[in-house]
């Protein structure tokens, strides 16, 4: 019988993984080996920082960027200008994903958000329990060109915000009471410190630079694979 | 909260966009847009120096004014652009586009 328990578990962690790394592969080309590992709702390594439970409206996503900030400056360098920007523009489009079409139509939804912080880094997690996305089936956004202006896009640029302006993000898609899992994880440098970066790491920034993308990239735990499970994965 | 102010000079409007441009706002000012292009206005400039933050729902107000104001022979101007918002044009490549 335990066998057979673990031979159920084991697809949707194999299923899981396929995924993750799908994901990862389609954004950047990139895929590394990292040491950050997660387990539900902590951060191996650091702690968290704020974790606060909102409701899914429009309405409180200032207080969604409040507390990553809070978070940020208590435990880490404040970024540069630059980065919180990037940050404030990534996070608002994954609040709106979230409040506009995971739980549209769906009244009492929340946002569970989770922050840690360190120097020169931040991660931050947003889970629902709304209606999954398939990261894949969302269209890449195409940049206009200078002649081509009935091309351009009026919507569908939040993922592409989100990946741009982040350097690592990865997306669980929730099911059998799990939630939809949003990880953006950003890194900047610090004022006057050297910016570590693997070998690896920065070979991948290089390599995805010139394809125009900056990287990013996400290592989960056996842990977090195990929260996935195989409905979850499914294409639409 | 957004504040917008319309100016009509000649054949010029400008329109100043002040504040947060976002989900929640974008569209209050699709009324406005929606007005501007109606009224057949063809010389129309952004003033966005007041404008602290957009989304893609900001930004998919203003494309559509550009487009709906170039489909019928006109042209749409940013001025002022700055800060997160100028870093969402950039990152859109926007900035090729809209005569700055």
């Amino acid at each position: 019988m335990a066998g057979k328990s673990g031979a159920v578990t084991a697809r949707p962690t194999a299923l899981a993984a396929k995924s993750i790394m799908r994901l990862v592969k389609r954004t950047s080309g990139v895929t590394l080996a990292s040491s950050f590992t997660r387990v539900h709702g902590t951060v191996q390594g650091r702690s968290i920082v704020v974790r606060l439970s909102i409701p899914a409206q429009l309405a409180f996503r200032d207080l969604a960027l409040q507390a990553v900030f809070t978070a940020i400056e208590a435990e880490a360098d404040p970024p540069l200008s630059q980065a919180r920007d990037e940050i404030v523009s990534a996070m608002n489009e994954a609040f709106n994903n979230i409040v506009l079409h995971a739980y549209r139509g769906i009244l009492g939804g929340r946002v569970d958000l989770a922050v840690s912080a360190r120097r020169g880094e931040v991660e931050i997690e947003l889970c629902d329990r709304g209606r999954s996305f398939d990261p894949d089936a969302v269209p890449d956004y195409v940049a206009p060109d200078d002649l081509d202006i009935a091309a351009l896009p009026e919507n569908g640029m939040g993922l592409y915000i989100m990946r741009s302006f982040m350097d690592e993000v990865a997306y669980t898609r929730g099911a059998h009471g799990k939630p939809n899992v949003l990880v953006l994880r950003k890194r900047w440098t610090p004022e006057g410190l050297p910016h570590e970066v693997p070998p690896g790491l920065a070979a991948a920034k290089k390599e995805s630079s010139q394809s125009g993308w900056r990287l990013r990239s996400v290592a989960f735990s056996s842990q977090d694979i195990d929260r996935s499970s195989a409905g979850s994965l499914k294409r639409k | 909260m957004t504040t917008t102010s319309r100016t009509d000079s000649g054949d010029e409007t400008i329109l100043r966009i002040e504040g947060t441009l976002d989900a929640a706002t974008a569209p209050d000012l699709r009324g406005v847009v929606d007005a501007i292009v109606d009224e057949g206005r063809l010389l129309i400039t952004l003033e966005l120096s007041g404008l602290r933050l957009i989304d893609s729902s900001g930004v998919g107000v203003i494309v559509s004014l550009f487009k709906r104001v170039r489909a019928n022979g006109g042209q749409v101007r940013i001025q002022g652009l700055r800060d997160q918002p100028r870093a969402i044009f950039r990152l859109l490549r926007l900035d090729r586009v809209f005569p700055t």
